[in-house]
């Protein structure tokens, strides 16, 4: 098998750089485990949400100036990068992922405990706010699901009251949900959103919402309204006459499920290929160029290029052992910010591992002993040079480091 | 002048807990005062191995002796907290077998049952162990679970009337005319400052015992010794390992629960060092070296965590060179030894003999008090424990139809039928690795004294699987919310708290797996939910 480009890898940014291969006509494949770090999403984008004092950013452009020359950013060019922002948008927009957010203003989206996080761009119908301590409405009425314990009521509603809101708290009993609790590990996020997938049960809801909500200007839900169906929030919001919005639970994340989704059926209508379930064992190499790569499945895919998108540890792009430390495991590459101590005893400190990445030049091409092999590129977390849980940029270095290398690719 | 208790024990591990429960099964009015939770020292952080003697019984006879009664003991009183693994002591190569025919002598002449049995049995006893052992003896070691005993004894001395004072830190040693009468305290949650009189204080507080009798101008001769232990993410093998040589470090794998561990280490540390623990990356090359001669699959099994106590050696009182250690139990009546009236000390000893050293302790204070009273302690059960022939429904069961039910049966015995599951939400898991549910949750929370999440992790085992308390940690402190036991701000703090204190053990052996989960943990809490950002009170 031969294609233009393979990419390694089908999380957010190995999906990104594919549809812009494929949108610019190139046959491109992707090679993925399956597990796709969107299923931990936030229902956010962060370009670049915090200074290093860990405070709200309100321009991440501006910021992204001031970044080290080793950020991604900055191989990117720091002038390019709103440009790449809004083509990431398009891609989105194209995957009919709607979003809202601007890329010199940074807005604050809810998170599962209740408290405001500054992001780029969030899902639409999350509840969030232009600033990081008020809203433009009085009164919610909070509801949850009975039994469903990833979702914090409490937390949430002390949070909010805290901005002077007025919080009612509530719980709905779906039925058909009552039977499935009786496994006690199924009461998850997507049991919930398959219930909220059938027009019944979305009734159910609405009459719960009408019975219960009272005067509440707007009904907060968490974020499991529907697995596949897309208009579950706008039925309920026509059904109870008010706003509704949800609060993203912990993982697995329904919005971040459906992304992946949305994101792996745009690719795939633009004839893009996806191998599900390879892992690379193995590869070749010629003149300092990466000819052909091997699966766990025994299939051998050869290519122009190769781009490798395996996302750092939790992806598996980045593994490490006790003897030899961190390392990339498919090619090798070259490994930047590679501290023999590279944890620290205090979780919520600056971990040097987070930092920890293969190492390219400025257009993304993986080293190796040094030299940028000619073919092979990398994007998305498995980069060097930048925390993205300290930076919350995680979503914006994936995507806009995807469509550098995309763009790279097309101008050889 | 009537005193407010008769004693006052301060320090709530084991020792401090058997105390207490003994003053209380004697009639003896009693408070106990920890300054943390109850198992936070030394008593929590060992092999929670059910020792069988054998380890001590070539250098040791007493100590050795001591085990086994003790052994035989906790597998009746406290059934719900031990588990009847038994045990082997592998001869290597290396090791030979001259030892083990001095070990198998020593070990029948100290009562303890040894059989030699043939390496090919051995490997079918315990499929884990190293195939190129030479030689084997069957000992009757087993795990304890440290926590559960440390609470089925509070919860004992409680119903028998004993107070006890968790987060209550002793500021003071009250003295009048040259007796101890008394304590003044801080609650370190509430900032609220106390005074307790008693007849007699008891100084339990293992290594910190020495800075308590300082407060009295006592000088106890200690020597803090580090341990470390690693923690394996399955049970590797089913049977305690012991190497049967001279003891040496790294030489016990236990399995309890859903885990294994290894240890120990052995090193003096500094005093100041006592309350920070951390395990250097030596110990755990250390650790994992010997540990993989035991059963080489711990080369290839992933690391949960590390963690280390501080053993309390006591150097011999006539020896002010410290270098002739008692590893015995020691009682100090501070009366005869320092002129100092109403203070004992109880201190050295192990985990194993923990009743044994309370039983001594308690023989001190009736005499004192001139109250005749026998101990009952070997024979009245533990809350949990029972003698019916349910017993069954308390061991491990492979398959179970309920198992968050089953779970809590095994870590609660009896007293699991406190735990309402009633309701689908109350049977819904908070920890899937450990199998907690809500209901035991809340049971933990109203009945077992719990503050934070970190004493919910040592009544229940949430959060001590395989994922660390990545996703149940949050569940759990959303629960202890609702439960009502702690505002939401707070819960949120003790969240924050949690977590640290999980990535603690695991940033030393943090590598494959293991940093993978920190990563997660990582982009869960400082990411998605922006705890770093929570604000302290």
């Amino acid at each position: 098998m031969r294609y233009d480009t393979v990419i390694i890898g089908g999380g957010l940014s190995g999906l990104i750089c594919g549809i812009e291969l494929a949108r610019k006509g190139k046959q491109a494949a992707i090679v993925a485990t399956g597990h796709s770090t969107l299923h931990f999403s936030s229902g956010s984008f962060g370009l670049l949400s915090k200074d290093s004092n860990g405070n709200a950013i309100d321009n991440p452009l501006e910021a992204i100036k001031a970044l080290d020359a080793n950020h991604p950013y900055s191989k990117i060019g720091a002038d390019r990068v709103a440009e790449l922002a809004d083509v990431a948008t398009q891609c989105l927009n194209i995957a009919e992922i709607a979003t809202n957010g601007s890329t010199d203003k940074n807005h604050f989206i809810a998170t599962p405990p209740g408290t405001l996080r500054c992001c780029w761009r969030s899902i639409d119908g999350m509840l969030t706010s232009e600033c990081s301590n008020s809203f433009d409405f009085k009164s919610v009425a909070l509801f949850n699901f009975d039994g469903f314990i990833d979702f914090y009521t409490e937390f949430i509603a002390s949070q909010l009251r805290g901005f002077s809101l007025e919080v009612s708290c509530h719980s709905v009993e779906i039925p058909e949900l009552v039977v499935r609790r009786d496994n006690p590990t199924e009461m998850r996020s997507t049991t919930i959103a398959r219930a909220l997938d059938k027009i019944e049960n979305i009734e159910i809801l609405a009459k719960a919402i009408n019975d219960k909500a009272g005067e509440a200007q707007v009904v907060i839900l968490p974020a499991v309204l529907g697995l596949y169906r897309k208009d579950t929030q706008a039925l309920l919001e026509k059904a109870v006459n008010r706003k509704v919005l949800t609060i993203n639970t912990v993982p697995p994340s329904v919005e971040g499920i459906k992304m992946e989704r949305a994101l792996k059926s745009v690719f795939k209508a633009m004839g893009g290929t996806i191998f599900t379930g390879h892992t690379v064992v193995n590869h070749t190499v010629e003149d300092n160029t990466i000819t052909s790569i091997t699966t766990s499945k025994d299939v051998t895919v050869s290519a122009e290029h190769f781009v490798l998108a395996t996302g750092s540890f939790i992806g598996g792009g980045l593994d490490s052992t006790h003897q030899e430390g961190i390392f990339e495991p498919i090619f090798g590459a070259d490994i930047e910010q590679k501290e023999e101590q590279y944890t620290l005893i205090d979780i919520f400190e600056a971990q040097p591992f987070m930092c920890s990445g293969v190492a390219t030049d400025n257009s993304f091409k993986v080293l190796k002993n040094g030299t940028a092999i000619d073919n092979l590129y990398a994007c998305g977390a498995i980069l060097s040079g930048y925390n993205p849980v300290k930076e919350g940029s995680g979503a914006g270095v994936a995507m806009l480091t995807a469509i550098a290398v995309a763009e790279n690719i097309l101008n050889r | 002048m009537k005193s407010e208790y008769d004693v006052i024990i301060i320090g709530g591990g084991a020792t401090g807990a058997g105390v207490a429960r003994d003053c209380a099964l004697r009639g003896i009015s009693a408070l106990l005062i920890e300054r943390e939770d109850i198992a936070t020292g030394a008593t929590g952080r060992n092999h929670g191995l059910l020792h069988s003697g054998a380890r001590y019984a070539v250098n040791d006879h007493e100590s050795a002796e001591e085990c086994i009664k003790e052994n035989m003991i906790l597998r009746r009183i406290a059934q719900h907290c031990v588990e009847d693994t038994g045990g082997i002591f592998i001869s290597l190569p290396e090791d030979g077998l001259e030892f083990q025919a001095k070990f198998i002598d020593s070990c029948r002449a100290a009562g303890i049952s040894a059989e030699a049995i043939d390496p090919k049995e051995a490997l079918l006893l315990e499929p884990s162990v190293n195939p190129s052992l030479i030689g084997a003896v069957k000992v009757p070691d087993g795990s304890v679970d440290p926590f559960r005993l440390t609470a089925a004894n509070i919860m004992d001395a409680r119903l028998h009337g004993a107070k006890v004072l968790t987060y209550t830190r002793v500021e003071e040693l009250i003295i009048e005319n040259g007796r101890v009468v008394g304590v003044k305290t801080l609650n370190t949650i509430s900032g609220h400052r106390d005074e307790y009189r008693a007849q007699i204080t008891v100084n339990a507080c293992g290594i910190w015992g020495r800075d308590l009798a300082a407060k009295a101008g006592i000088t106890i001769n200690m020597l803090p010794a580090k341990g470390a232990l690693l923690v394996f993410g399955h049970r590797v093998n089913n049977v305690v390992i012991n190497r049967c040589r001279k003891p040496a470090d790294a030489d016990i794998l236990v399995p309890g629960d859903s885990i294994t561990v290894i240890g120990t280490t052995s090193s003096k540390v500094p005093f100041d060092q006592c309350d920070n623990m951390y395990v250097t990356r030596e110990e755990v090359e250390l650790l994992l070296r010997e540990g993989s001669m035991l059963a080489p699959a711990l080369n290839h099994t992933r690391i949960l965590r590390a963690y280390a106590g501080v053993r309390p050696l006591v150097a011999s009182d006539d020896d002010p060179s410290g270098r002739s250690v008692s590893r015995g139990i020691v009682v100090l009546d501070h009366a005869t030894r320092d002129g100092v009236e109403g203070f004992i000390t109880i201190t050295g000893g192990k985990l194993m003999t923990y009743r044994l050293m309370a039983e001594w302790t308690v023989d001190l204070i009736c005499k004192k008090l001139n109250i005749n009273a026998k101990c009952t302690t070997a024979e009245a059960l533990l809350p949990g424990s029972s003698t019916s022939t349910n017993n069954e429904n308390c061991k491990r069961t492979a398959v179970s139809v309920n198992r968050s039910k089953a779970s809590a049966i095994y870590r609660h015995g009896t007293n699991a039928e406190k735990i309402d599951h009633s309701t689908a939400t109350k049977r819904a898991l908070v920890c899937e690795c450990e199998q907690v549910s809500v209901g035991e949750i809340e049971y933990a929370v109203n009945c077992l004294n719990v503050n934070n999440l970190v004493d919910l992790r040592r009544r229940t085992r949430m959060g001590m699987g395989t994922c660390q308390g990545e996703l149940c940690a949050c569940r759990a402190a959303s629960v202890m919310a609702s439960v009502g036991k702690k505002c939401a701000a707070t819960a949120k703090a003790d969240l924050k708290n949690f977590i640290a204190e999980r990535w603690k053990g695991m940033a030393p052996v943090a590598w494959g797996d293991t940093l993978r989960e920190g990563e997660l943990i990582s982009w869960l809490y400082d990411g998605v939910c922006d705890l770093s950002n929570l604000k302290s009170e």
